[in-house]
């Protein structure tokens, strides 16, 4: 029995839905373009395909809320909004690695950023979602500095959606934050900065 | 060391961020914790400093979750090497991963996919095993999963196939009590049946942990009280099986720290029953 070419197809079976349905349409096919031999084809075709489809719904879940852990605040400011868009974005990207779940949030957060217009994503909350990666990214110990800015306050919009607070759509002001790590066991520092609104020359 | 030699740890907790103040403030009722082994790699300074803080106080066990035991295609190097520095620096009595695989192809499934109970699964673990044991010579104990998916073309039974891995690699048992019952539901088998044939000889720690019902199906959510039912089947593992330690595993929907100190006294109560413990 090919162990490893089994285990790959099954790898692919629980993580791509597109693959799932073609492979339920015409198992043996599938197995035998995945490399399987005939009788590996013959033990697989017999995986019982509501079991595989619960599985990888399970997956999913799990993949989904450990993403809603990172990003509380996005998930607070999208409400009901945040499931649909990750599905929209779940396919683009399998993560991978033992940094999978934060570099996850982080790909979701830039899909949101480069759909923004299309899916109608208020600034703000590409702001809010964007300070939040930051986060993500700076906590690997081997990032030492980042800068970003915004245009809107998220130092008082953190806090308000920390506290479940959705903040009414909040006026813009520019701000910067900063995140630095002297040494890469030193604690991370961060400051956000709002900026005055520049004045006209009268 | 022998399994037997291995040394009687009580009941503890998986660690959880969330109930750290509490947990410091009521160290005493802890007997040994639980931590999983991946949050610690490439870790922040802040969990880095959790970890010297957790380890300064308790007895700490390492558990992983991605090193893919089961993986045919052989071990990830780099992640082996990240688990055997933490096992180094814990020096822990043993440290504990899934009987399953999680990744294959390229593709990281994400979580525990289940093997079929064939030789060529046993001789694939065992060979993972020795792989592992070039890095760690700690005692290994190995723990059985929850599974959606009926592998078919099983060539034995599950106990069978976790008597012959755990002779063959020397490992020990992570029987994970609430995974036994969630299996026997949904897959329509008597829990006691399966201790029947399982290595009850090699158990060294249970898990336990509530789950709940999904259309139908139990899932071992983690995010709920332990039900009468594990209750039952943990006191008739304990009485059977020569258990170091039970460790409550409560991921989710965290009740007052209080509760979970409840259950945790609970499962001491029944070790010391049976004597496996003062």
């Amino acid at each position: 029995m090919g162990l490893a070419e089994q285990q790959a197809l099954l790898a692919r079976l629980y993580t791509d839905a597109t693959l799932r349905e073609e492979f339920f349409t015409a198992p043996l096919d599938i197995a035998a373009q995945c490399g399987l031999s005939a009788d590996d084809a013959q033990h697989l075709a017999r995986l019982p395909s509501h079991q595989v489809s619960q599985f990888a719904a399970s997956l999913y879940t799990k993949r989904l809320n450990e993403v809603q852990h990172l990003v509380p605040c996005t998930l607070r400011a999208l409400g009901e909004r945040f499931a649909p868009l990750f599905r929209l974005y779940a396919p683009t990207l399998v993560p991978q690695g033992t940094r999978k779940h934060p570099d996850d949030a982080i790909a979701f957060v830039n899909y949101l950023h480069r759909s923004a217009s299309q899916q109608n994503i208020a600034p703000w909350i590409i702001d809010v979602a964007r300070y939040e990666a930051a986060w993500l990214y700076m906590m690997n110990p081997s990032h030492r500095s980042l800068i970003q800015r915004f245009r809107y306050p998220v130092g008082k919009m953190i806090p308000m959606l920390a506290q479940q607070q959705v903040p009414t759509i909040p006026a813009r002001q520019a701000s910067v934050a900063l995140w630095l790590r002297l040494t890469p066991k030193s604690r991370l520092r961060h400051v956000v900065l709002s900026l005055p609104a520049l004045e006209h020359p009268a | 060391m022998a399994l037997s030699e291995l040394p009687a740890l009580g009941t503890g907790l998986g660690f959880r961020e969330p109930f750290r103040s509490d947990l410091f403030l009521q160290r005493d009722e802890v007997d040994f914790l639980e931590i999983t082994a991946d949050h610690y790699f490439d870790a922040s300074p802040d969990k880095q400093r959790e970890l010297e803080l957790l380890r300064a106080h308790f007895t700490l066990i390492p558990h992983g979750l991605s090193l893919s035991l089961g993986s045919a295609e052989g071990l990830d190097a780099g992640y082996l090497k990240q688990f055997a520095a933490l096992v180094e620096s814990l020096d822990p009595p043993y440290w504990s991963e899934h009987l399953a695989f999680t990744r294959a192809g390229g593709v990281e499934v994400g979580h525990l996919c289940s093997l079929p109970w064939t030789p060529e699964a046993i001789d694939v673990v065992c060979r993972n095993i020795k792989t592992v044991r070039q890095r760690i010579s700690t005692p290994l104990i190995l723990e059985n999963i929850t599974y959606t998916v009926g592998m078919p073309g099983a060539q034995m039974t599950e106990g069978q196939f976790l008597t012959e891995v755990l002779e063959r690699s020397d490992c020990g048992l992570l029987l994970d009590v609430t995974n036994l019952y969630t299996n026997a539901v949904n897959h329509g088998y008597d829990a006691s049946s399966w201790l029947d044939e399982a290595p009850l000889e090699r158990v060294v720690q249970l898990h336990f942990a509530g789950g709940e019902w999904n259309h139908g199906t139990l899932i071992d959510s983690h995010a709920a009280p332990t039900s009468l039912e594990v209750w039952q089947l943990l006191d008739e593992v304990v009485a059977r099986a020569p258990v170091k330690g039970i460790i409550l595993e409560r991921d989710e929907n965290l009740p007052p720290f209080a509760e979970l100190l409840q259950e945790v006294q609970r499962a001491r109560a029944i070790g010391r029953r049976h004597r496996r413990w003062a």
